[in-house]
């Protein structure tokens, strides 16, 4: 069931700050979307194997290389001295 | 400039033209690409107030470039058929130096660094891009009504969805305000939209177009179309953006075939029709349409035959659990620390919940909280694992179903556009707008959609699904429905 407060603790390991009423709100629209999704749980899957992605394939990697560029530098608003700025976290 | 003006004598006809006959008549010299993008701009500003399909526009460079581009011709034969042709981008795909919203407040301030893959090759073709789309924010949506910038209406009648979420890039390929268009398809947001504004909409194989330059919403779903007014048009666009690359790990190196209609080839073609997608929950206007229009097409294929895909009834639930498993995964990126709106507060924390609360709306929120609860602890297996598991069930009937047909046809929407306003308050009822696109995206399949019909003055689209990489049947077989439609 989802209550406000279980869609709360959702919110909080999200990062996802909501307002009362929209907790309460979504908490009822998220019960009822879920109620729709319960009709795959009956089904039986014990011979299924799960499916991670439409076209077999062998993803490729290619060297980590992060470079700031000033072309990208140029678009970052909260950039200072090549950090990002944020509050005080200790 | 004009050789021959008179043969336009309706200048804003041009806006109505397909890109072949645009190429056409710019080779001809019966038309320069400085007059074709006027007179595109023109019908922007005349229709796009009511439509909203644009979140930004570059009317000035788009004119500059024309000019260019006359100017620079040395062949008139030569030019190949994107030249100078004006082309709108979806909001969601990167243009270097352009704003790149997504249809979110949370992205209302980011400029791109870089041309997504398609972008760069639509440049390379020397095609005009003339402004970025509105959109459903962060391609959740099949109305074009949870973008931060406003609903979309339908250019058919204003009253109406116009579908999403691709919508935007749907509206104004149908308006005359591009005559082709880029949009992304998760679930369907390139085909509902398409057959909701009445023109033609391609969701290629997964892995088929680079997504370089995409911004994520399902990465094992998302696929960039296209959006336009023929099937060759659509071929053409196709062709251009198609094709490997190596900065998107998903990328399938398997070549592109270039597209000729070829009526001996759709003669051999057996047809299958899915039981599952005639049943209850089907407009009946719409089945009839449909039927009259298989009725033709079994005059000229050698068979049609009744299918069955068994679990279409899952791919819903199926589709929205994997979606929304995906996006609260994709969406994590957006904390305000790097890029896009941040809103101050005392603590990381809560400058991270904060952001995120003005930033979002409310159906991308949604699927947040959806998609975290079904990957959270206890929920997992429940939930996002047995998604993954029905999806095999899903692909494994296509790949039945393709052992006994070249291709599968079916409506693109069991209903015709809505209202506005209409469903946005009932998220299930929206979510089972997509019911017959969602799993031909679980199954990684093409699919295209090709207006067949009015009712009450609302287009009605059929759908063509081919087996994975067979984009040239489908561009045949609908190629055949369009001439049948004429």
């Amino acid at each position: 069931m989802i209550t406000p407060q279980v869609l709360l603790k959702v919110a909080q390991l999200a990062k996802l700050g909501l307002v009362p009423d929209e907790l309460v709100n979504l908490s009822q629209d998220i019960e009822k979307i879920i109620q729709y999704f319960n009709q795959i749980k009956n089904l039986n899957l014990d011979k299924v194997v799960p499916m991670t992605h439409a076209v077999e394939m062998t993803l490729r990697l290619r060297d980590d290389n992060p470079k700031l560029t000033p072309e990208v530098c140029k678009y970052l608003p909260y950039m200072k001295a090549n950090y990002f700025s944020v509050p005080i976290i200790l | 400039m004009n050789k021959d003006s008179s043969k336009l004598k309706n200048r804003e006809e041009i806006t109505q033209l397909t890109i072949k006959e645009i190429n056409q008549k710019i080779k001809a010299k019966e038309i320069s690409i400085f007059e074709v993008v006027s007179e595109v701009t023109n019908r922007i500003k005349a229709e796009d107030q009511k439509i909203n399909g644009y979140i930004s526009l570059y009317f000035e460079e788009a004119l500059a470039q024309a000019k260019r581009l006359d100017e620079t011709i040395s062949n008139y034969d030569n030019i190949n058929p994107l030249y100078g042709i004006p082309i709108a981008i979806k909001d969601n795909i990167c243009v270097k130096d352009k704003l790149a919203t997504c249809g979110s407040k949370i992205l209302s301030n980011f400029i791109s660094p870089y041309d997504a893959t398609v972008v760069e090759k639509l440049k390379q073709a020397n095609s005009i891009i003339i402004g970025k789309t509105n959109m459903d924010e962060f391609a959740m949506g099949s109305s074009n009504e949870t973008s931060y910038y406003g609903p979309v209406a339908n250019p058919k009648n204003t009253d109406y969805v116009p579908g999403g979420s691709s919508g935007g890039s749907a509206a104004v390929v149908a308006y005359g305000g591009a005559f082709g268009a880029l949009g992304t398809d998760t679930g369907g947001s390139v085909r509902l939209p398409a057959s909701f504004c009445g023109v033609v909409g391609l969701k290629p194989t997964y892995g088929r177009v680079s997504r370089y330059g995409l911004i994520a919403f399902a990465s094992s779903l998302d696929c960039i179309g296209t959006l336009a007014r023929s099937v060759e048009d659509t071929a053409m666009l196709f062709e251009t953006i198609a094709g490997f690359d190596e900065m998107d790990a998903t990328s399938v190196n398997f070549p592109v075939k270039k597209f000729e209609f070829d009526y001996s080839l759709f003669k051999s073609y057996t047809l299958g029709i899915p039981r599952e997608y005639f049943t209850e929950g089907l407009d009946f206007r719409i089945a009839k349409i449909i039927d009259e229009k298989i009725k033709e097409l079994s005059k000229e294929c050698r068979a049609v035959k009744e299918i069955s895909l068994p679990n279409t009834q899952y791919s819903t639930a199926t589709y929205y659990l994997i979606c929304t498993a995906e996006a609260s995964s994709n969406l994590a990126r957006y904390d305000g620390v790097k890029y896009g709106l941040r809103i101050s507060a005392r603590t990381l924390s809560e400058l991270y919940e904060l952001t995120r609360e003005d930033g979002f709306g409310q159906e991308v929120k949604r699927r947040i909280l959806i998609g975290t609860y079904g990957l959270s602890k206890g929920y997992y297996d429940e939930y996002y694992g047995t998604a993954q598991k029905v999806r095999n069930l899903i692909k494994q009937d296509f790949d039945e179903a393709f052992k006994n047909c070249n291709l599968i046809l079916t409506p693109t929407a069991p209903n015709l556009p809505f209202k506005l306003g209409e469903k946005i308050s009932d998220p299930l009822a929206m979510y089972l707008s997509d019911v017959y696109t969602n799993s031909i995206n679980l199954a990684g399949l093409p699919a295209i959609s090709v207006p067949v019909g009015e009712i009450d003055n609302l287009p009605v689209g059929l759908q063509i699904i081919g087996p994975a990489f067979e984009e040239t049947h489908l561009l045949n077989c609908a190629k055949m429905v369009e001439s049948l439609c004429k």
